[in-house]
């Protein structure tokens, strides 16, 4: 395993009902996860390629860096007053969930009262003899940490008051699968065109094959024919303006037939919530398109755009998210 | 779910000989499936006893049904299949490659997969009913969650076999789009409240619907893990008020 293609960073964040100050909102800003001797950082993903070791790893999360524990809990303790919490009726929660089931256990509930004389880390396999998610080694798992409310409060306007609300959370995840491209490119020759039914004038074909609202499976990725002399000539000359107009338009065209396979299958995904839908081919191409750092409630409006308005929208975006402009100022002589 | 350190040798099939052996059972053939199986792990071999015993439950319990009364039938043939296979290692259940066996090669199995989708048991969209890569759509592995999301891993609650089947109208669109995929699965309190709510006084689909939307949005904010039943069922029952006031007389 190589350092440089390790980490991936992924962060969504909700829209709160609630200001939450910053020392909380960013408490976990330094928290990380030791599994095994790898540290994962806050919302980052350690690719770990040793799926029958996984279970046997020590797993170690460590609140804040080390030596610095007290400035977490002081960070904790300043956070409740300015929102005029209880340190009682606050805890950090540590969930382990598998990737492949999405079984989900708790894995501690540590009041914020009782932090006081505790260490700076958790050894997460003493906790919780057999959390799934910390052994599973065929997908790999995901580690949250919430700090939450633990108590149900008064109920009061722009204010967190149902047990549960959290007010920082961070996730860790544990992959044993490497992520894949979203499709495969293929070449498109006289012989496939014919077992497609496609004219020999067709330049590109999009089959997306399974459902668009499903876990992305990159055994079975979605595939992107594209006539073969051309592809030929991409490959040979990759950074020739007119190859780089014609990778970007791909990816467009890729991102195009998925939005419009969305399209009409809406009713089927109509109900789901982003959480669900992330990992799906809709939810990965939705995230190529505006970026993968906006909040759950951000996605969830591209995709009752989409829902309601149609592809039009998502797909005239592509062209911005895969840069289609800068070559083609180029080979037009223009500067980038 | 057992302890994933114990050494254990179980069977698998690959994704890639998922598709030869659907066409061989769509058929009426019996595949060769001990030419594809691939056995994984070490030590002693994963005990099927039980998992035989609930694939012959499941054939007795989808004897003379209907296709209206499927879905309770699943419900009650995924207690079956849960208390034969959540004592098995989290690694093992966590294999898909260990459900697309369960699917294609114990006997039995098949036949309710088979049984349960007949429609579209000679359609392409009948593969993700076996083949296990949506773990939320493959039959076992979602009669796995079902119970999974009512029991909760909680060794003395045993609630999920009176609630497993318990729902009379949608209840397939109720535990695929309203539990098992959603956050409502990973909380059990919940899902044992939003199931007892829908047996007792259920909601017209539009409202089921608009209750779950309502509880996925608050699930964005909110970690209801942490519930016990009775704080799960004020909570669910105070949504239920909301698209469905007691005045209305519903």
């Amino acid at each position: 395993m190589t350092m440089g293609d390790t980490f991936m960073h992924r962060e969504t964040r909700p829209v709160r009902p609630f200001v939450v100050p910053a020392i909380l909102a960013d408490l976990f800003e330094a928290t990380v996860l030791r599994f095994g001797e790898e540290t994962v950082e806050a919302g980052h993903t350690l690719q770990w390629d040793y799926p029958d070791a996984y279970a046997s790893q020590p797993v170690i999360l460590a609140w804040s860096k080390d030596g610095e524990f007290e400035g977490f809990r002081d960070a904790l303790i300043q956070g409740a007053e300015e929102m005029d919490i209880p340190q009682n009726d606050l805890a950090l929660v540590v969930t382990a969930t598998t990737r492949y089931l999405g079984v989900l256990d708790i894995v501690a509930i540590l009041p914020v009262a009782d932090l006081h004389g505790t260490q700076g880390t958790v050894d997460l396999r003493r906790l919780q003899p057999n959390p799934a998610g910390l052994l599973s080694g065929v997908r790999g798992g995901r580690v949250d940490v919430y700090l939450l409310l633990l108590r149900q409060r008064k109920r009061k306007a722009l204010e967190p008051w149902r047990k549960g609300t959290w007010l920082s959370h961070t996730r860790f995840t544990i992959a044993t699968d490497r992520e894949e491209s979203l499709f495969r490119p293929l070449p498109l020759d006289r012989d496939v065109r014919a077992e497609l039914g496609l004219s020999e004038g067709v330049l590109r074909h999009v089959v997306v094959g399974g459902n668009v609202w499903e876990p992305y499976d990159p055994d079975n990725s979605p595939v992107l024919y594209f006539d073969a002399d051309t592809l030929s000539d991409v490959a040979a000359r990759p950074r020739d303006p007119v190859s780089r107009i014609i990778q970007a338009e791909l990816v467009c065209v890729f991102l195009r037939g998925v939005f419009a396979q969305a399209y009409a299958d809406r009713d089927e995904w109509r109900n789901m919530d982003w959480g669900d839908l992330r990992e799906s081919l809709l939810g990965r191409a939705v995230q190529a398109v505006v970026g993968r750092s906006k909040t759950a409630a951000q996605y969830q409006a591209h995709l009752a755009q989409l829902d309601q308005e149609g592809p039009e929208h998502l797909s005239s975006e592509c062209e911005s998210a895969v840069g289609l402009m800068g070559p083609i100022q180029q080979a037009f002589g223009n500067s980038p | 779910m057992n302890d994933g350190f114990a050494t254990v040798l179980y069977k698998t099939i690959p994704l890639q000989a998922c598709r030869s052996l659907v066409e061989e059972r769509r058929n009426g053939e019996e595949p060769d499936v001990g030419s594809v199986v691939r056995e994984k792990g070490a030590g002693r071999a994963l005990d099927m006893d039980e998992i035989a015993a609930a694939a012959e439950a499941l054939s007795d319990l989808r004897k003379d049904v209907g296709p209206t009364r499927r879905d309770p039938i699943e419900g009650r043939a995924a207690i079956h299949l849960y208390e034969a296979v959540h004592e098995a290692p989290a690694i093992v259940l966590n294999d898909p490659g260990f459900w697309r066996y369960l699917s294609l090669g114990q006997p039995g199995l098949w036949e309710f997969a088979a049984w349960r989708h007949r429609e579209q048991l000679h359609e392409e969209a009948f593969m993700k009913y076996v083949d296990a890569k949506d773990p939320k759509m493959c039959v076992l592995t979602r009669m796995y969650l079902r119970i999974r999301a009512l029991h909760g891993g909680e060794k003395e609650n045993e609630e999920y076999r009176e609630l497993a089947a318990a729902i009379e109208v949608d209840a397939a669109d109720f535990w695929r789009s309203h539990i098992v995929r959603v956050r409502a699965g990973k909380a059990p309190a919940i899902a044992r409240a939003f199931a007892r709510i829908q047996r007792d006084r259920p909601l017209k689909t539009k409202d089921v619907r608009r209750l779950a939307r309502l509880l996925n949005r608050i699930h964005s904010n909110v970690f209801t893990a942490i519930y016990n039943d009775e704080e799960a069922e004020d909570f669910l029952l105070d949504l239920r008020d909301e698209v469905d006031p007691p005045s209305s007389g519903s």
